[in-house]
């Protein structure tokens, strides 16, 4: 078998497209948060939708999150912002109130139908009144499989009405002030 | 043909590899070398797909079995676990 890695680009909207394409109010966000890079920006939308999944049980669910990239330049070295376009739960999964495992179908689902600048940007899952933190498992599945520098990991208590957002590959826990919600969905298609 | 070229890559599609094989080759094959070359977890279970056509190649099926050809791109896919 004859193996040669090869560079896998991963595409990032530079902030001179997001300046012409976006509404003043993302826009506005992303030039404020000038001290808080990465911002995340995290529609309404999107929350509901992982909220409706998650909600009203009493196990452990999950999926991933599918974004973009919002940088200086054409490499994820310098990220302005993660914008989280959609979120695609688990539906073939074994759970507890205390563990999930999701089968390998989420990718599938994830990356089917995706442009060149869209991508599996992080996971989620839920810790149904345990709390919105990042457990021994959930840090090595972090490490592990959403050790990009871009790559987010979202926990959420539904019970308590708590969430938690961590990046990269040492799980550093991401600052409220860094997450942006808007109440409609973000204009860039 | 005995030997076929393929692309395989991570299911993030961060890695990203060109790899000539046998077409007896198995999927089980595949995911060690991907586990090898790219220094995967080893205590995960992986699924290996065709990214195309969406078919999971079994392990100890062969490329050829599995109707694998020149060009195609398989995905390594894993498990994901939580606590």
């Amino acid at each position: 078998m004859k193996w040669t890695s090869i560079k896998s680009k991963i595409t990032t909207i530079k902030l001179e497209k997001a300046e012409i394409d976006w509404c003043p109010i993302e826009l506005d966000s992303l030039e404020n948060g000038a001290q808080n890079y990465p911002l995340i920006l995290y529609p309404d939308a999107i929350r509901k939708k992982i909220m409706k999944h998650v909600q009203d049980q009493n196990v452990e669910l999950g999926g991933l999150l599918v974004g973009s990239i919002v940088g200086c330049a054409d490499s994820v070295e310098e990220i302005l912002a993660i914008v989280v376009r959609d979120a695609i739960p688990s539906v073939d999964y074994e759970s507890s109130a205390v563990s999930l495992t999701m089968s390998p179908k989420v990718w599938q689902s994830a990356n089917s139908g995706l442009s060149a600048e869209m991508l599996v940007i992080g996971w989620y899952h839920s810790h149904p009144n345990l709390g919105a933190f990042f457990s021994c498992v959930d840090k090595k599945t972090q490490k592990d499989f959403f050790n990009n520098n871009y790559n987010l990991g979202l926990v959420i208590d539904p019970v308590r009405e708590e969430e938690k957002w961590y990046i990269g590959a040492e799980a550093h826990e991401i600052t409220e002030s860094q997450v942006r919600t808007f109440g409609f969905g973000l204009c860039l298609d | 043909m005995s030997e076929i070229s393929i692309t395989i890559q991570t299911a993030d599609r961060s890695k990203k590899a060109e790899v000539s094989l046998g077409v007896n080759s198995t999927g089980e094959d595949v995911l060690q070398a991907a586990i090898s070359n790219w220094s995967l977890p080893t205590d995960t279970d992986y699924s290996l797909v065709n990214a195309v056509s969406g078919k999971t190649i079994k392990s100890n099926s062969s490329l050829r079995a599995s109707f694998i050809r020149d060009g195609d791109v398989l995905e390594v896919q894993p498990v994901l676990v939580a606590g």
